[in-house]
């Protein structure tokens, strides 16, 4: 089985696999922008419904936490097809979700409770979907932060180490999105089990096989 | 929209002084109407702001553009559109597109349990024997938003005075229609659908609590609850049950399908309270929808002198 499917596709995949991950890195980049050009439009032309604070607050964030799935999903796919070109884009694909994720914080703060501290507090502090979604944004500054080539440099092995990181952020993001919505509500599960599958990934008896299979 | 969101936040104080203000100005405009409504004749929110000259026979806050505390009313567009109605979809911009072909005609409402005079009456005979009025009422969404609306209703009061609950009945149990055909959201396992709510017999007798068929001056639409809903204003919004088939006077509490889907998170009384959170979020706050900046949210949603005596002595963080 395996071999036929290495014999089948690996001729032409290994002629064109650069060449395709040329053509998405400007693809994640137009692709990641669309979201905020559409955010844009639909606020210009009044089509942000009855709550647009709210339809905005769920965009960023299912834009974030999306681009997050896509950016977890690199490494797998890297391993799995023998794909290393494709590693290049999982920094302007970490990138896009932290600025999702900064501008869904952004009006959290500025827009839903329009700086009004002692209620933002009062919300912030006695909710753990808050609280989840806080942490989780400040992990992903302080990646976005050091994913500058300088960081990388300085840094060497801990670098590792620290974007590892990325794994938690992945983890609080999937209950801050459950714990956002009231119980019965399926819209975040999809999102979770992606996110579980990707995690899964990584586990060390998985990474054995996944390295002796493929 | 503001460019300064903060600058448009009213303090809670600025709030009350508005209120009181529009109080005396209405206490100085009607004057013996609302004299007579303050000492025992029940309060009819809207009736507050009617420009001088109407009399207290007029219907109660006909077209009055704003509710009782001034605040405008939210635009029917939203009102439509904007819906929390999980027989259909949780999705709250969807439910409107879902209901448009939901037949609501002909429909019949069975009442029966602990009363006198059980009897099944088609909308047809509810709407002939009780003549709507108009009232202008707070939605509060236990999601933190909220909007002002006008419903086209009677009082419950007026209902049970007919079906003459017996001496055992202590609670009102409400079940809302079950058609998972006609209603996809029903094929949603994770509720244990019908959906039923409750209220208790002195909440249901008080004033407020309405049974609507319209709002806005036009027959309510299947996205609002037609052909008829419960309007509950003090209480969070999902205790307004929609679409109802079923009214039975009861003795046990009924266990209402939020109760039983999120006990921690939903009670039985689900009054508007500004102190008492909900488990996962702060409930001090809401947004009027239409609205930018969010406001502070109001003890029993603004409507504190007309029901707070049914719950006194009671821990409202105890039963919330």
């Amino acid at each position: 089985m395996k071999e036929w499917i290495s014999e089948s596709i690996s001729k032409p995949w290994r002629k064109y696999k650069a060449k395709l991950a040329s053509i998405l890195h400007p693809l994640v980049h137009i692709g990641s922008a669309l979201p905020l050009l559409i955010g844009l439009w639909d606020f210009w032309q009044r089509n942000l419904g009855a709550d647009p604070i709210k339809e905005i607050t769920h965009r960023t964030g299912k834009t974030a936490i999306t681009l997050l799935i896509l950016t977890l999903a690199v490494t797998p796919l890297r391993q799995v097809l023998k794909w290393s070109q494709i590693n290049k884009l999982r920094r302007p694909l970490g990138l896009w979700s932290a600025f999702y994720a900064g501008v869904h914080f952004a009006i959290y703060v500025a827009l839903d409770f329009g700086f009004m501290w002692k209620a933002l507090l009062d919300n912030s502090l006695t909710n753990w979907f808050i609280l989840l979604g806080f942490t989780a944004g400040l992990i992903l500054l302080v990646l976005s932060i050091t994913s500058l080539t300088f960081f990388l440099r300085k840094l060497g092995k801990k670098w590792k180490k620290l974007h590892r990181l990325v794994y938690l952020v992945g983890i609080l993001v999937a209950i801050h999105f459950i714990l956002a919505v009231k119980p019965g509500v399926l819209l975040p599960w999809p999102y979770a089990a992606i996110m579980g599958i990707l995690l899964a990934f990584r586990l060390p008896p998985i990474q054995a096989w996944v390295k002796k299979t493929f | 929209m503001s460019k300064d969101p903060a600058g448009k936040i009213t303090p809670e104080a600025t709030y009350l002084d508005r209120k009181q203000f529009l109080k005396a100005l209405g206490v100085a405009g009607v004057s013996a109407a609302v004299l007579a409504a303050c000492q025992n004749k029940p309060f009819i929110p809207g009736d507050e702001l009617q420009p001088e000259g109407t009399t207290a026979g007029d219907v109660p806050g006909a077209g009055a553009k704003t509710d009782e505390l001034g605040d405008p009313l939210t635009s029917y567009e939203s009102v439509t559109n904007y819906n929390n109605f999980y027989e259909f979809t949780t999705d709250k911009e969807g439910v409107a597109k879902l209901a448009k072909d939901f037949q609501t005609s002909p429909w019949e409402v069975k009442i029966g349990g602990l009363v006198e005079n059980p009897g099944t009456y088609s909308l047809a005979e509810i709407r002939d024997r009780y003549p709507t009025e108009e009232r202008i009422y707070r939605l509060r969404c236990v999601e933190a938003w909220s909007m002002v609306i006008p419903w086209q209703g009677f009082p419950l009061a007026a209902l049970l005075d007919d079906v003459k609950p017996t001496s055992e009945a202590k609670y009102v149990r409400f079940e809302s229609i079950y058609d998972p055909k006609a209603l996809p959201g029903q094929k949603n396992i994770f509720y244990p659908w019908p959906y039923i709510e409750g209220l208790r017999l002195d909440e249901a007798y008080n004033d407020l609590t309405l049974l609507a068929t319209g709002l806005y001056g036009k027959d309510l639409l299947p996205q609002n609850g037609a052909p008829i809903r419960l309007v509950v204003p003090w209480k969070y919004g999902f205790k307004s049950i929609k679409s109802i088939v079923k009214i039975d006077l009861v003795e046990e509490m009924p266990v209402s399908l939020w109760m039983e889907s999120g006990p921690n998170e939903y009670g039985f009384y689900a009054n508007v309270n500004p102190n008492v959170d909900h488990p996962r979020w702060s409930q001090a706050t809401e947004r009027r929808i239409g609205e930018f900046s969010r406001r502070p949210t109001l003890m029993f949603n603004g409507y504190e002198e007309e029901v707070s005596y049914l719950y006194e002595g009671m821990d409202l963080r105890v039963n919330f």
